[in-house]
């Protein structure tokens, strides 16, 4: 084969069976992905205070399970101790939901009607409310599985996540092993500077969400004074989660607070009211929270974050949407290590 | 009791090679570690293994810390891609070398090539800060005992310029 075709063509031809086995492994380890990343999530988290039980004297693994427990009280604690007001209220069942929201886009469409004559031609108003209700009769539908997949992820997620408190410097240090001399130091700075800028900022990311959460929460409430606000505690909970993909991710929260108000008969002001609290909490995290908890940001550029966005939605949806960030800034250390050493070679 | 030759011959193992540990504790760094303490560290060094001619970090290139030589022979040399290249020591079992580097980011000032087959023990910054984190009392000694090296190393220079400045007709008023 070589004789046949050179080197070059062997090279291609590795690379490219390689990066099929990658891509066949990539679909492989998808169902895994989105226990793996929450688990990653959960570790940098717990991180700082594993540390200090470590100092302790307590083994990781045991300082994970003990945080665990706690968490987990802690949030049973919040829970039973939340006015009912506050708590999640039943949706009703998907007929209902999908009468609701046909009937209430149905009253938006009138007043396009009147107030924007030229949208009519095109049939804007009837394709949203067509789409709109499909999307929330496929939602009802898929309830049952995302429950259970749920599920499955509240279980899986610890376990995952207390093998890697425990075990994962000594894989690290396994993988580390099997690296060349001649890469070794290269590699050894390269994973330090990746744990060192993903730890900071997955940490940074998920203290902004529950801080936004908490904003979310309060706003609402502030809106409740003057509009009917209603499942205050799940729609905070969704626009923290959203909150970590940059810039789609607080209209992401608003929109589906949107949804679940126009499927449950809510009048059009406590959308209104909605509005204005998730603006109020944004407003506050880009004043307050962001520049606080960010300090150590990944430094990419917006046109590339949008970039990447686009891209991770593409290939993974909304999981895709999450890890964008982390994977580029991964992806832009790996380069910088491996373009400073290409620069000194080419100087010496 | 004395082996004889066939008990010998069973429990020969060739040459008796230090633990760790005990390669560890001779080390000026480690002098000031408890034997749990040199456990611990134990678990976090590196072994690696380099072939004769084989560079072990290059000039210029950026370091993540230092070397102990466990068995075989490392040469520290300036310009070693040139023909006139320097030597500017020699370093056998027991000595090590690159400690600037476990201060942070920091780039080799010379290189360190594998004269012979060679067993080195590599000890990282990232593996230091770690220590620091869970182990403060530790890292404050490994600290203390890499201060003590870096003025053992400052001293000899100091005294390799003055030896200089002399050769070269300075007095030592001019010195001061």
């Amino acid at each position: 084969v070589k004789n046949l075709f050179g080197d070059a063509p062997l090279r291609i031809l590795a690379i490219t069976a390689l990066l099929v086995a990658l891509f066949l492994a990539f679909l492989a380890i998808q169902i895994l992905l989105v226990p793996f990343v929450a688990a990653l999530f959960v570790v940098y988290l717990f991180e700082p205070v594993v540390i200090v039980l470590q100092r302790r004297g307590m083994d990781r693994g045991r300082a994970f399970l003990i945080l665990l427990g706690l968490s987990f009280v802690g949030i049973v604690i919040i829970l039973s101790l939340m006015p009912q007001w506050l708590r999640q209220e039943t949706l009703g069942s998907s007929t209902t939901f999908t009468e609701r929201m046909s009937h209430q886009l149905g009253t938006v469409e009138r007043w396009v009607d009147i107030r924007l004559p030229m949208l009519q031609s095109s049939g804007i108003a009837d394709q949203l409310t067509t789409r709109a209700a499909a999307l929330g009769s496929r939602l009802f539908e898929q309830v049952p599985g995302l429950i259970t997949s749920f599920f499955v992820n509240l279980l899986l997620v610890p376990f995952i996540a207390y093998f890697m408190i425990r075990d994962g410097k000594t894989l690290k240090r396994h993988a580390v092993k099997l690296v060349p001399n001649r890469y070794f130091e290269m590699s050894l700075i390269m994973f330090n500077r990746i744990d060192q800028q993903i730890g900071a900022y997955l940490r940074g990311r998920l203290i902004e969400c529950i801080l936004v959460g908490s904003t979310q929460v309060l706003c609402m409430v502030i809106a409740s004074v003057f509009v009917d606000q209603r499942y205050i505690l799940l729609i905070a909970a969704v626009c923290g989660i959203t909150n970590m993909i940059p810039y789609l991710g607080p209209v992401m929260g608003t929109v589906f607070g949107a949804i679940l108000y126009l499927g449950t008969g809510l009048p059009i002001t406590s959308i209104y009211g909605l509005i204005a609290a998730s603006a109020g909490a944004h407003l506050m995290d880009n004043i307050f929270i962001a520049p606080a908890v960010l300090s150590h940001n990944v430094d990419l550029h917006p046109l590339t974050v949008a970039l990447v966005l686009v891209i991770g939605g593409e290939l993974l949806g909304t999981l895709g949407l999450l890890i964008a960030i982390p994977v580029a800034s991964t992806i832009k250390v790996i380069g910088q290590e491996f373009y400073a050493n290409y620069q000194l070679h080419v100087r010496t | 009791m004395k082996a004889d030759g066939i008990w010998g011959n069973i429990f020969r193992i060739g040459p008796r090679k230090d633990s760790l540990a005990e390669t560890l504790q001779n080390i000026l760094l480690f002098q000031e570690l408890s034997p749990k303490e040199l456990k611990i560290l134990e678990r976090l060094v590196h072994v690696r293994t380099y072939d004769v001619g084989e560079p072990v970090f290059v000039e210029t290139e950026p370091g993540a810390g230092m070397y102990i030589i466990r068995t075989g022979r490392v040469d520290i040399v300036l310009q070693h891609r040139s023909e006139n290249r320097i030597v500017l020591s020699e370093l056998a079992a027991g000595d090590f070398f690159g400690e600037m580097a476990l201060l942070g980011d920091t780039t080799r000032s010379a290189t360190a090539i594998a004269r012979e087959r060679s067993e080195l023990i590599g000890f990282f910054h990232p593996d230091l800060v770690e220590i620091i984190n869970l182990h403060p009392s530790m890292g404050a000694n490994i600290c203390l005992g890499l201060s003590k090296t870096l003025a053992e190393r400052l001293r000899y220079t100091n005294a390799q310029l003055r030896d200089v400045w002399q050769m070269r007709g300075h007095s030592e008023e001019s010195l001061r």
